[in-house]
């Protein structure tokens, strides 16, 4: 009888936990979100990149892992999506909040400022080039 | 691990004073109702995470398949963290289950919580698999790296826990590799959920959050730390090592400087042997001797794996430690039950010797019955003594031999429906059962036993296979 209950307690843990985090899911994003991206678009591909033409910077874009935190195209983490940002932000507000100074330090947590930190050593080109490219990223999310 | 040991004979000439049942020693609905209340705990502890997650203000959702994903990573954690608890042998929370279930449970948790993990992982790598990022250490935030390879240690984990015997791992450096990957994969899980920050960077949850990944590394610091320091302070000697029959030795110990720790009959401790208890050496084996004895402990071992081989070897002054008592296999938890029937197997007999010297010892004359299995009479442990307690116990004996030598004429084979169900047709209606031996055996009699209706909560039986 023992191990009737210890495996009925297991499916209760695992009943417990799925059920919790479905409603922590439904309370965090009340309305349906746009369908999940799919497997297709998982990789970064053309379709990633806002109209433009800056190369440079939708390569900086990548390989600075930018998608570990952020969504742009339906790529990379949802919780803080760029579409759009080129509209909404100036340039040299951009370069702010990718580096994590001025204005922007005081609204970032101090864990995010330390970890964008990094970017203050970017060459200035390089910067330039990514604060281009995400100025062109005016498109809304897909 | 093999539970190989047994119970010992106390034929030791020591005065065995009778003394009566612990006073905590009642059948009780009361230890329903803790049971159901640490049940609850333990849920309330694997959701405390999820709840902290869903109380007060949330920042902005990712999409619900993102916010799954993350949830069910907490909950993974939760239940990964909270196997220290299981197994740090808390005393008192495992008193209503019996020691030997809560490792049972702590096998399936391990593969409910390994799934939520593997799920949360897997969502992620499927559905957002450039936030999650490249799986290179060298190109890959170190918060990213330290939650990948937390995920592959508790694969590690499972796989040579669950494979152990077929992976001919040998016991001791299993559990000690067990205890360092299982730290070193919690710190990682931990660091991974730190630095990804988003969840716990709101100061009050990162305060809870803190205090409750505290909470299992400080479970996981008393089980390595202050346990065997506490055992460390209540040495025993090793004062005999008797050869028994069917290849199986009787270890006396006698406590040094304090009193010997009590028990119930039937009970079960880990024992530490030749070493400190710091090296994390110990081997669970069941009382074998009266527990109305209070100057030894008998334990009585089978020869079944690299440890127990080794038992013949151990000499009269060696140093042994004893954690415990654990186990609720013990004819005290019944004291108005009519009558006890015990069906062991081989060396499963060593908690019913426990079981019948402390009842003899006691005067108790309920009538009891013995039904023993084993290959040939030469390998019947304990055989004589079961003979000589007759006339001290109101006892009938029945053996079930699968070699019989010729003329035998009690039960020849295993100990199926077939040879056993004559024996207890008189008594399935009110007696309590106790079952010990190999799986196969009692999962064999208990399917007999439920047959012939006798409730579950009248058949005791003891887990031979801890680890």
């Amino acid at each position: 009888m023992r191990e009737r209950i210890a495996i009925l307690v297991c499916w209760l843990t695992l009943g417990l936990v799925v059920g919790l985090s479905w409603l922590f899911a439904l309370r965090h994003n009340p309305v349906a979100p746009p369908p999940a991206p799919s497997v297709s678009v998982a990789a970064p591909g053309p379709e990633a990149r806002p109209p433009g033409t800056n190369e440079a910077g939708a390569r900086l874009f990548r390989e600075q892992g930018c998608t570990s935190c952020h969504a742009l195209g339906g790529n990379g983490n949802p919780r803080y999506p760029l579409d759009g940002v080129g509209a909404r932000l100036k340039p040299d507000e951009l370069r702010a909040w990718i580096t994590g100074t001025g204005p922007a330090a005081g609204t970032l947590s101090a864990m995010v400022v330390r970890r964008k930190a990094r970017y203050l050593e970017l060459s200035d080109a390089d910067l330039a080039a990514l604060v281009a490219w995400l100025g062109e990223a005016r498109a809304p999310a897909p | 691990m093999h539970r190989g040991d047994q119970p010992v004979k106390t034929d030791a000439p020591g005065p065995i004073a009778s003394s009566p049942p612990p006073p905590e020693a009642r059948p009780s609905p009361a230890r329903w109702w803790r049971a159901v209340a640490w049940i609850g705990l333990y849920l309330a502890l694997v959701a405390a995470p999820l709840l902290m997650l869903l109380a007060g203000p949330l920042p902005k959702g990712g999409g619900r398949a993102w916010d799954f994903a993350m949830a069910l990573g907490f909950g993974g954690l939760a239940v990964m963290g909270l196997q220290f608890v299981l197994t740090a042998r808390f005393r008192r929370a495992t008193a209503p289950f019996g020691i030997d279930i809560i490792y049972y449970f702590h096998r399936y948790a391990a593969l409910v919580g390994i799934g939520l993990v593997v799920a949360h992982y897997a969502i992620l790598r499927v559905g957002f698999a450039d936030a999650v990022g490249p799986a290179n250490p060298l190109a890959a935030p170190w918060h990213m790296t330290a939650g990948r390879v937390s995920l592959g240690l508790f694969v590690v984990l499972i796989v040579s826990s669950l494979g152990r015997k077929l992976l001919r791992i040998e016991y001791d450096g299993w559990r000690i590799g067990h205890a360092v990957m299982a730290v070193v994969a919690m710190v990682l899980a931990i660091v991974h959920i730190m630095g990804v920050g988003h969840y716990t960077a709101a100061a009050w949850r990162g305060t809870v959050w803190t205090a409750y990944s505290a909470l299992w590394l400080m479970v996981a610091g008393y089980i390595r730390g202050w346990r065997p320091w506490v055992l460390r302070r209540h040495p025993y000697r090793v004062t005999s090592v008797r050869p028994e029959r069917g290849r199986s030795w009787t270890v006396t110990l006698e406590p040094e400087g304090h009193p010997v720790l009590r028990f119930r009959p039937g009970q079960f401790a880990w024992v530490t042997l030749g070493t400190s208890p710091f090296r994390a050496r110990e081997h669970p084996f069941s009382f074998s001797g009266s527990a109305a004895d209070s100057r030894r402990l008998q334990f009585t071992i089978k020869e079944l794996g690299d440890f127990t081989r080794t038992i013949k070897e151990v000499t009269p002054g060696t140093i042994a430690y004893v954690d415990g008592p654990h186990g609720v296999f013990s004819t005290d938890h019944f004291p108005s039950s009519p009558g006890f029937v015990f069906v062991a197997g081989g060396v499963g007999i060593a908690p019913v010797m426990s079981m019948l010297r402390t009842l003899a010892d006691r005067g108790d004359r309920r009538p009891l019955l013995l039904i023993h299995g084993c290959r040939s009479w030469d390998d019947c442990l304990f055989r004589e003594e079961v003979q000589e307690l007759q006339s001290r116990l109101t006892l009938s004996v029945f053996q079930v031999l699968q070699e019989p030598p010729p003329g035998w004429s009690g039960g020849v084979g295993v100990l199926s429906e077939e040879v056993i169900g004559p024996r207890l047709a008189p008594l399935t209606a009110s007696q309590v059962f106790f079952l010990c031996g190999p799986k196969p055996m009692a999962d064999a009699v208990q399917q007999t036993l439920r047959r012939r209706g006798v409730p579950l909560g009248r058949i005791q039986t003891e887990l031979f296979d801890m680890a």
